[in-house]
């Protein structure tokens, strides 16, 4: 806590500022909270943004491994047809003998083939010499059938051909079976969903799967096999694949109904978004809330100090006023006097210094000190002061004005007693004439030595009723010290070690200004004096 | 400093009968309030010790107490100004210079 001086009161007034208390409620968030919201946000995003990522690669994956599975069951089919019709044609090369055909391949029509044609190769040329089931869709006589007979036969593979109009398709195989240069082609057909719409039943394992499945590679309306999509060509994201059938190829586009990785992973990432956001909301709310108070915190201490720094202005203003204005003055005498408020309280304390002019180049000085502190000690200071005042000029020596200012103070009634110390400095002889009440003793320096004036002390104002006057001498040049308590008193050594303390600082040459400024510098180091601390100095040179 | 200062005062009585006021801590400005209550609590009258026309003996066991200003006197100075005979007993060498320095070793005098 700073102190000001009475010396300088208006320090504490420029202090009070006009700022009001309560300031209008903001709605905007304090800075801080802001970027907890931000930041809040912002890994928010990057959590999302990784989670998202992180799914669609691994359905991706898991799409992609899918189709692969479905793609080798597919493959799986023309080696079983092959197996098929290459049993029965091996058997009829070998035998000539067509009714062995039709053993071979009973059990296979109408399912998986509605119609079986059975061609000898004669010359490079297919005869047909037997059939089975539904007349083909195939023109046998025509010059692509001829064609596909003639690859079937050369290459020793399964030849396709697909016979589709806009409402029905079949899928044509040729095998070729070659015995001691006798070749067979048998060419079977495969009726496919006519509408292109499948139903996979819930075991397979692309069930769950939106397919379209395509003869050749180029996935066009034409081309198309079947599929359980409701809208064609499938998207971008779908996985594809190429599946080897016989000589051609058939081509896969799948994608997923439902994320094969579970619901969960799919909204995992819009679960982390809406916790993150709550989340960043819930802590920038948090902020807020501590910002506010801590906004609020402030602003009260500020308050505070403001009304504690204006009551101390008041407090100090008052003790100036209480004190005297301006000391008389004399051609022999120099007078300085100092004057520190307490650090504890902001309450006028009962301190004073007065110097009366009496007839014949007489001085009457007093320091005092009124027990406690506030209003009440204040008033009573101001009264003894008044009343000193009165009684000295009525002509009383030092120890009559005591005694008669002792009666006016009742402890009991008043709650307060009072230490003074008052004298006569004659001003021609150089003699003052003390009495004391109660109060810390005067230090005299002679010669820059000093040292304190031993006197005898009566109890107090308000509890003495006698009191003794003490002559002391003065050489020319000396100063006296008189003070009060706050200067020498100290909660944790003894009140002879104050005086002693203060004759040390007191013992040197100086003039009275400085001497006073280096006693206060000296004993009350950064003004921290808990008390009250009055001084009055006066140097008689003749 | 004043705000941490404190203050014990509790009111005992001597196997006489003479009531005791025991402080303990720092009595000043902010703790003189707690020890004018105990004091308020003593009898004034009819002290085993009571001379004609006082309010009886008082005494205020200080050995304990660590610190005394101008308000703790004012305390001391109250009870002496009900009429009590206040006797001080073991203060510290501080206070017991305090008393000494005020002019008050008659009127408040010390028990070792």
């Amino acid at each position: 806590m700073v102190r000001d001086s009475v010396l300088a009161p208006r320090a504490a007034g420029r202090e009070r500022t006009k700022r009001p208390v309560a300031r209008t409620r903001r709605w905007w968030l304090h800075p801080l909270s802001v970027v907890v919201l931000l930041v809040g946000l912002a890994v928010t995003a990057g959590l999302s943004a990784v989670s998202r990522v992180n799914y669609d690669h691994n359905e991706r994956r898991q799409v992609a491994t899918q189709a692969q599975l479905a793609a080798a069951a597919v493959a799986v089919g023309p080696v079983d047809l092959q197996r098929l019709l290459g049993r029965a044609t091996t058997l009829v090369s070998a035998t000539h003998n067509v009714s062995l055909f039709d053993g071979a391949l009973k059990q296979s029509v109408p399912q998986p083939f509605v119609s079986v044609r059975l061609f000898h190769m004669v010359d490079g040329a297919p005869r047909q010499v037997h059939s089975l089931g539904q007349p083909t869709r195939l023109d046998t006589a025509s010059p692509q059938a001829q064609d596909l007979l003639r690859r079937a036969a050369s290459s020793g593979s399964l030849t396709l051909t697909r016979v589709a109009t806009a409402t029905s398709q079949r899928l044509g195989y040729a095998f070729a079976g070659t015995t001691l240069g006798q070749t067979y082609v048998a060419y079977a057909e495969q009726v496919l969903p006519g509408n292109r719409r499948i139903t996979l039943p819930a075991e397979s394992p692309l069930a769950d799967m939106t397919f379209a499945l395509y003869y050749g590679k180029a996935e066009n309306p034409d081309a198309l096999l079947e599929t359980n999509a409701e809208d064609l060509p499938l998207g971008s994201d779908a996985a594809r694949v190429t599946i080897p059938f016989g000589d051609h190829v058939l081509s896969a586009a799948m994608t997923p109904r439902t994320p094969l990785l579970g619901t969960f992973a799919a909204r995992l990432t819009w679960l982390i978004a809406g916790a993150g956001v709550l989340l960043s909301a819930v802590m920038a709310l948090l902020t807020e809330r501590l910002a506010r108070r801590r906004a609020i915190a402030e602003q009260l201490a500020r308050v505070t100090g403001q009304l504690y720094r204006a009551q101390r202005g008041v407090a100090e203003t008052l003790q100036t006023a209480l004190l005297p204005h301006q000391l008389p003055t004399a051609p022999r005498l120099a007078v300085a006097t100092r004057y520190l408020g307490g650090t504890e309280g902001i309450e006028v304390g009962g301190d004073w210094y007065d110097l009366i002019e009496l007839p014949e180049n007489r001085m009457f000085f007093t320091v005092g000190d009124v027990s406690g502190r506030g209003l009440s000690a204040a008033t009573m200071m101001s009264r003894l002061r008044h009343s000193i005042t009165a009684y000295a000029v009525e002509g009383n020596d030092p120890a009559m004005v005591l005694t008669k200012v002792s009666g006016l103070i009742d402890v009991l009634r008043d709650g307060h007693f009072a230490t003074a110390l008052c004298g006569i400095i004659d001003l021609d002889t150089g003699v003052i004439t003390v009495a004391n009440a109660g109060h810390p003793p005067l230090v005299l320096v002679t010669d820059g030595v000093a040292e304190q004036v031993v006197a005898p002390v009566s109890p107090p104002l308000g509890v003495g009723s006698h009191y003794a006057t003490t002559d002391v001498p003065l050489r020319c040049g000396a100063v006296i010290l008189a003070y009060t308590d706050g200067l020498i008193e100290r909660r944790d050594e003894s009140i002879d070690a104050g005086i002693a303390h203060l004759c040390r600082v007191a013992s040197r040459r100086a003039d009275l200004e400085n001497l006073l400024d280096t006693v206060l510098t000296e004993l009350l180091p950064q003004n921290a004096a808990e008390d009250d601390t009055a001084i009055l100095g006066l140097r008689w040179a003749p | 400093m004043g705000a941490v200062d404190t203050l014990t005062a509790a009111v005992d009585q001597d196997p006489d009968g003479t009531p005791v006021i025991v402080l303990a801590g720092q009595l000043d400005l902010a703790t003189a309030e707690i020890a004018q209550r105990a004091l308020a609590k003593v009898p004034t009258a009819g002290g085993a010790a009571g001379r004609d026309g006082s309010a009886g003996d008082v005494v205020f066991d200080m050995t304990d107490l660590t610190f005394m200003d101008s308000s703790g006197l004012t305390v001391l100075l109250t009870a002496v100004s009900t009429g009590h005979a206040v006797r001080v007993r073991r203060p510290t060498n501080v206070i017991r210079r305090i008393i000494a320095t005020t002019g008050l070793s008659e009127i408040l005098p010390i028990e070792p």
